[in-house]
This record gives structure tokens, C-alpha cells and sequence, in this order.
């Protein structure tokens, strides 16, 4: 996919005059998931699940290198293929080669947030294959040509009536405005793909090092489809992807529906050891686990290795008031909200996303709503301060951040300033208390703020008693 | 150097998350109050499963033909006899004049039956374990899903296990955990049954005697 995180600003501009998708995003399609976290919220027992999944991310991190090993050493043991993939080029080409080699015309996909990030659809269909998402969601996305706006729900920004015209003119559904009748539709569409498919691609949830089991977290069933019917399944992870034991999976694994949807499991939980062993009836002849870098061993060599424990649930969007109101396009690439706030600038490179760590109000709620609790407005704040974004807002704003410093270190010159704001600002004070048509620099950093004007009493006056 | 050496190079001589964080041994968090099958049923029901409850093999048999009889099911995928803990299904096909479609014609049955190899019971899930005799497409290709649990199958948390069976996973290629009918919630948050997999699930509980 390609990254337009550059423009962060102009397109949560569009986002934000745009009602229907605030009103989609905020009034109506999120509401379950809050009201099921804010369920969840209250049960005993969470808190410590929660120390226990990051404990069981901090654990492997810590070990990463050895648990791959084990992974592929693993694997291989039961005649899967592991191939390594320093960056997306690299990823994308070692996928296309062994599609091509097994001569693949179709293939179907299941939900892979790192195949986003590499952009492996277009390469694969570059090459001459038809390439299908079979996630109800990715596939609306897919035949409407977008992108996901959610983590885990692609198409929250989405109208019913959209897809129903969508599926109209692409499927020649008649129109409907149930969406189960959509759902059939599309069924009956990818069930005939399903079952032609030359390969299967799907992402990882999680990988397990200890017997080197592979982890997929699905509701539908596409993900039990791709990694069941076609004679070849190609699984692409992350590289963090991994934890070292059940006993952790399993932390992580009870944690994940009810954070991500407030579901106490989520409907298919798919253990893959390998291809099909000997004496199974069905299920691929081969499996061809590729592990992806892409920018991670950096971000592990960082002081953002944190942002590594993520279990891509999408809370942090959920929680997160700017996420709720400009909607996961606006953050121009596949990670959206806190997290795509941290990862999209590391993954991409600082320059390519200099907005991101600014569109954060830093009020937390994301770190609350993270399982494996990632401190993020920790990182987004660091971020904040590395060198290509230092002089985002040029030197106005620095020279204003040394002087309000300094104002607030030196009481005396903050009290006079004080009194100099006010008497200063009196045009412009409004009506209703706030500043309004400051001129010059001023009026920059009022545009988008509501600002008070100054007290005609300061609090240190009114401390003091009332006036003689 | 390979990108396998190039990466492994690189995570090792990273930098990794600062020290000092404790990290302890897992503990199972989640519990299950009261008694275990109970709190299956009631569990597997809330993810819309069915559950029927029955005294013994004998009487699952008799319950699955009802069931195929009311439901009106002509054909069926079904695991290997042997793949069951007792015999019986053949039997039941036949009385209940249901036809048993060979794997390649499977995609147009009208139900699939299976064992299970265990039931959860803090979420009312389903273990299948692929097999000899255990193909893993009869629970996913035909729009119901019929399965014969046995009580004495059903441990309290997905935990319990996991843990328990962590060595011997390897040995299927394909294990899932089932949690009522297949669903999406992707159009509006609408949540709708049997996008890909089953849109029906029934759990036949074969209860010791």
C-alpha cells in the first residue's frame, strides 16, 4: 500500500467535514465495541491478564532471535519451507516466486496486516495472478479499491447503502439493505474462488516457538478456508510475531476478542503445525511460513522497541479521540490511530509521516486500552522531539516554547507577563472570554485552539484576598 | 550474507527493550464457577451454538437421527466411524436415509458431522483435531456443523488445555477452536451468521450414564 502519511493534516480536514463518516465512525459502528470494553473493563481478573499477555510479549522480545530459530527449526522438522525477507521488495518477490513456481493463476487471501504494509496484491496481480481478499471486510475494500480504515473492521467507514451499490454494480446483487443478504452474496462469490484457488495466503496472528505452531484469530472462517482448501499455503508474519510458550499464547489468545471486539473468543482460533502430515485426509501439501523484517529489527535497536509488543487488536483506535474523529484514513497508511502514530513514522522513516506523533491530545486513553499495555503517548511525545520533526512548526514555535520555558521557570517575569498579556491582548478578548483575530504567529496557533482570554483577576490575586 | 543471517545479525545485536521489567511465569487467570458442563452448555449457547443434551452414546445416535429426520437432511460429510468413540453413525445415516457424499462432493452437503476431541467450558468451544479419519473441511464446508462431544471431554478454560496438551499438538497439522456459528460483523457492525463456515452449529453432549 502506498503511504500517504505525509498528509495527515489536509486529510483530517476532509475527514472532519465529512458527517456521515463521523457520524458512522463515532455515533453508530463503534459504539459495541466501547460499550463491550467498558463491559470488560469491570471483570476481575483483567488486570492481571493484562500483566501476563505483555509479560508473555516483553518475554519474547527479549528472545526473539532464539524463538525464530526454534520456529524454524520447528517447522522445517515437519517438511514446512521457511524463507526470511529483509524488506517488502524482498518479501513480495519470495512470495510472487513461489506462486509462479507452483504455476498459481488464483489466489485467495485471508487477513495479513503485513502483506498490506508490503503492498504484495498489486505485486502479485502485477504479475499476472488474480489475486482475492476473502475477509468479508477486505473484500468490500478490494472491490471498491480502497483501503482499510480499521485494524480489525476495514470498512467502518462504510455505509450499508455503499456496499449494497458496490455489490450491485461489481457482483450484480440486486440492491438490498440487508446486510445478510450481502454477506450471501459475497459467500457464494468467494465460495467458488475458495475452492479453485491455486494458493492461499494468510497473515499470523501469532507464532508459538516452543512446538512451532502457527496462530490464526478469525470470526468468519476465510481464515480456515485459505489455510485448508488450496494445495499450498504461504503464511507471512512480522517478525515479533512470536511468543515462546502455549502457556503464553494462551494469556494472549483469551485477551485479544474482548479487547479487539468484546467477545469472550472469538469464533475460530486455527493451530498450524506444518503441512498436511502423513495419513491426514485433507488440508495443504505444503507450507511456506515467510518471515518479514521491513523496518522491525530497527524499531527493536530504538527507544521505540515498546511499540513492538503491540498484538494488533485495535483498541488504542477505538479509545482514541482523534482516531474517532477523523477516521483511519486520514493517517494515510495501514496502521491508523496511537500505534500507526508510532510505527507508520518508524516504519516508513520520520520524513514520511512528520504529522503522525503531533495528531495525539496525549490525554492516555490509549494506553488504558491497550492490552499489552504500550505506553504511547510516552513514545508519540519522544517522537515528537527526534530531529526531522523538531522543526515541524519552524522557528516560531521553538522560539515560543523557549520563552513560555523560561516565562514558567521565573516567577517574577511570569507575573509581569501576565499582566502584560492582558493589558496586550484586550482587543481581541471576545464576548464569551476568548481570544479571537490574535494578528501575525499568534493567529496560527489560535486556529485550531480555543484559548481564554486572561482573567481580568489572576488566581494569585484572588488568593491574596479581595481587593482594598 | 542471507537475509535469514542479515536479520538475526541485526536482532541480536539490537538493543531490545530496556531492562528491568519483571517478567513471572504464567498462571491460569480465568476461572470457571461451578460445575464444568453446565457452565459449557450455557457457554455454548451464548455464541448460538445449540446444545442437546443426551444420556450416553445410545441415546446421542437416536438424538442425531431425530435431528437429521426433523431437519430434513439428504446428504452428509461426515469423519471416518473410526474417528468417533463409538460406533454408531453408519447405522444412523442409514435409518435416517441420509446419504454419505465422498470428500470431493462435500462442498454440497447439507451437513457435516463430527466428533470432538474437547470442550472448553469457560467459552463453550469445541476442539477438532485434524487426523486420520478427522478431515478438517467437514466442520467447514457445509452450512451446519453437527458434533458429538463426550462430558468427560470438557476441561475448564482453553488454558487447561493447551497446557496439558502442548507436546502432542504437533502431531495434527491442523487444530481449531470453534465457538458457535461462523460471523461477521463487517457491514454496519450487523452481526450476520455463516459468512464462510457454517452458519449453524449444534453440539450433541453425550453425558455419562
Amino acid at each position: 500500500m502506498k503511504p500517504v502519511a505525509k498528509d495527515f493534516i489536509p486529510a483530517s480536514r476532509i475527514a472532519l467535514a465529512d458527517d456521515h463518516l463521523r457520524k458512522a465512525i463515532f455515533a453508530g459502528a463503534m459504539r459495541p465495541y466501547l460499550q463491550a470494553a467498558e463491559r470488560w473493563a469491570e471483570t476481575s481478573g483483567r488486570e492481571r491478564l493484562r500483566t501476563q499477555a505483555r509479560e508473555a510479549r516483553v518475554r519474547a522480545l527479549r528472545k526473539l532471535p532464539e524463538l525464530l530459530e526454534r520456529l524454524e527449526k520447528n517447522l522445517l522438522s515437519r517438511g514446512a519451507k521457511v524463507l526470511w525477507a529483509a524488506d517488502a521488495e524482498e518479501a513480495n518477490r519470495l512470495i510472487a516466486q513461489e506462486c509462479v513456481a507452483r504455476d498459481a493463476r488464483l489466489v485467495v487471501k485471508g487477513k495479513s496486516m503485513v502483506t498490506e504494509e508490503t503492498g504484495l496484491n498489486q505485486h502479485l496481480e502485477r504479475a499476472g495472478m488474480e489475486v482475492v481478499e476473502s475477509d468479508l471486510g477486505e473484500f468490500i475494500i478490494q472491490l471498491a479499491g480502497e483501503t482499510p480504515s480499521h485494524i480489525i473492521a476495514p470498512v467502518l467507514h462504510k455505509s450499508k447503502d455503499a456496499i449494497a451499490k458496490l455489490f450491485s454494480e461489481r457482483l450484480g446483487l440486486p440492491l438490498t439493505d440487508d446486510p445478510a443478504e450481502m454477506m450471501r452474496a459475497a459467500r457464494s462469490y468467494l465460495r467458488e474462488k475458495f475452492l479453485r484457488a491455486d494458493v492461499g495466503i494468510s497473515g499470523v496472528n501469532l507464532a508459538v516457538a516452543e512446538t512451532g505452531g502457527l496462530v490464526l484469530v478469525t470470526n468468519e472462517g476465510n481464515g480456515r478456508m485459505v489455510t485448508t482448501l488450496p494445495r499450498t499455503h504461504i503464511a507471512v508474519m512480522g517478525l515479533e510475531r512470536v511468543v515462546e510458550s502455549w502457556k503464553d499464547l494462551a494469556s494472549i489468545v483469551q485477551l485479544l476478542p474482548r479487547v479487539a471486539t468484546g467477545q469472550s473468543v472469538s469464533t475460530y482460533v486455527s493451530i498450524i503445525h506444518g503441512p498436511r502430515q502423513q495419513g491426514e485426509p485433507d488440508g495443504p501439501e505444503e507450507l511456506v511460513l515467510v518471515i518479514v523484517d521491513n523496518g522491525r529489527s530497527a524499531i527493536l535497536n530504538s527507544d521505540y522497541a515498546e511499540s513492538l509488543l503491540c498484538i494488533r487488536c485495535g483498541a488504542c483506535l477505538n479509545a482514541c479521540p482523534v482516531y474517532r474523529r477523523v477516521g483511519g484514513h486520514a493517517y494515510g497508511w495501514v496502521y491508523p490511530g496511537p500505534i500507526g502514530s508510532v510505527i507508520s513514522p518508524l516504519l516508513l522513516g520520520l520524513a514520511e509521516a512528520p504529522d503522525l506523533p503531533m495528531a495525539s491530545s496525549l490525554c492516555g486513553a490509549c494506553r488504558d486500552a491497550c492490552p499489552v499495555k504500550i505506553d504511547l503517548p510516552e513514545m508519540l511525545v519522544r517522537l515528537r522531539a527526534e530531529p526531522p520533526m523538531r522543526r515541524k512548526g519552524g522557528r516560531m514555535m521553538s522560539l515560543g516554547m523557549k520563552m513560555w520555558r523560561y516565562v514558567m521557570l521565573h516567577p517574577s517575569v511570569y507575573r509581569w507577563g501576565l499582566a502584560a498579556t492582558r493589558f496586550l491582548t484586550r482587543p481581541w478578548h471576545g464576548e464569551d472570554g476568548s481570544l479571537r483575530g490574535l494578528p501575525g504567529p499568534a493567529s496560527a496557533w489560535l486556529e485550531s485552539r480555543d484559548l481564554p482570554a486572561p482573567a481580568p483577576r489572576s488566581f494569585r490575586a484572588l488568593y491574596r484576598g479581595p481587593e482594598r | 550474507m542471507t537475509a535469514r543471517e542479515a536479520v538475526l545479525t541485526a536482532l541480536r545485536s539490537a538493543r531490545g527493550l530496556p531492562v528491568g521489567e519483571q517478567v513471572t511465569e504464567p498462571i491460569p487467570v480465568l476461572q470457571v464457577e461451578g460445575d464444568p458442563t453446565h457452565a459449557f452448555e450455557r457457554n455454548a449457547r451464548a455464541l448460538l451454538a445449540e446444545v442437546h443434551r443426551t444420556q450416553g452414546w445410545q441415546a446421542a445416535w437416536q438424538h442425531l437421527e431425530s435431528l437429521i429426520r426433523a431437519r430434513g437432511w439428504q446428504t452428509a460429510a461426515t469423519w471416518g466411524a473410526s474417528a468417533f468413540p463409538q460406533p454408531g453413525l453408519a447405522d444412523v445415516l442409514a435409518r435416517s436415509g441420509c446419504r454419505a457424499l465422498q470428500p470431493s462432493d462435500w462442498v454440497s452437503a447439507d451437513v457435516g458431522i463430527t466428533g470432538a476431541d474437547a470442550g472448553i467450558a469457560a467459552t463453550g468451544t469445541i476442539v477438532l483435531a485434524s487426523g486420520p479419519g478427522k478431515p478438517r473441511s467437514v466442520s467447514l464446508l457445509p452450512p451446519v456443523h453437527v458434533a458429538l462431544l463426550a462430558e468427560s471431554r470438557i476441561v475448564p478454560t482453553i488454558e487447561d488445555w493447551l497446557v496439558v496438551n502442548a507436546q502432542a499438538l504437533p502431531q495434527s497439522a491442523g487444530v481449531v477452536f470453534v465457538s458457535g456459528p461462523s460471523r461477521s460483523g463487517d457491514i454496519e457492525m450487523v452481526v450476520t451468521l455463516g459468512v464462510h463456515g457454517p452458519g449453524e452449529v449444534h453440539i450433541v453432549l453425550v453425558c455419562s450414564e
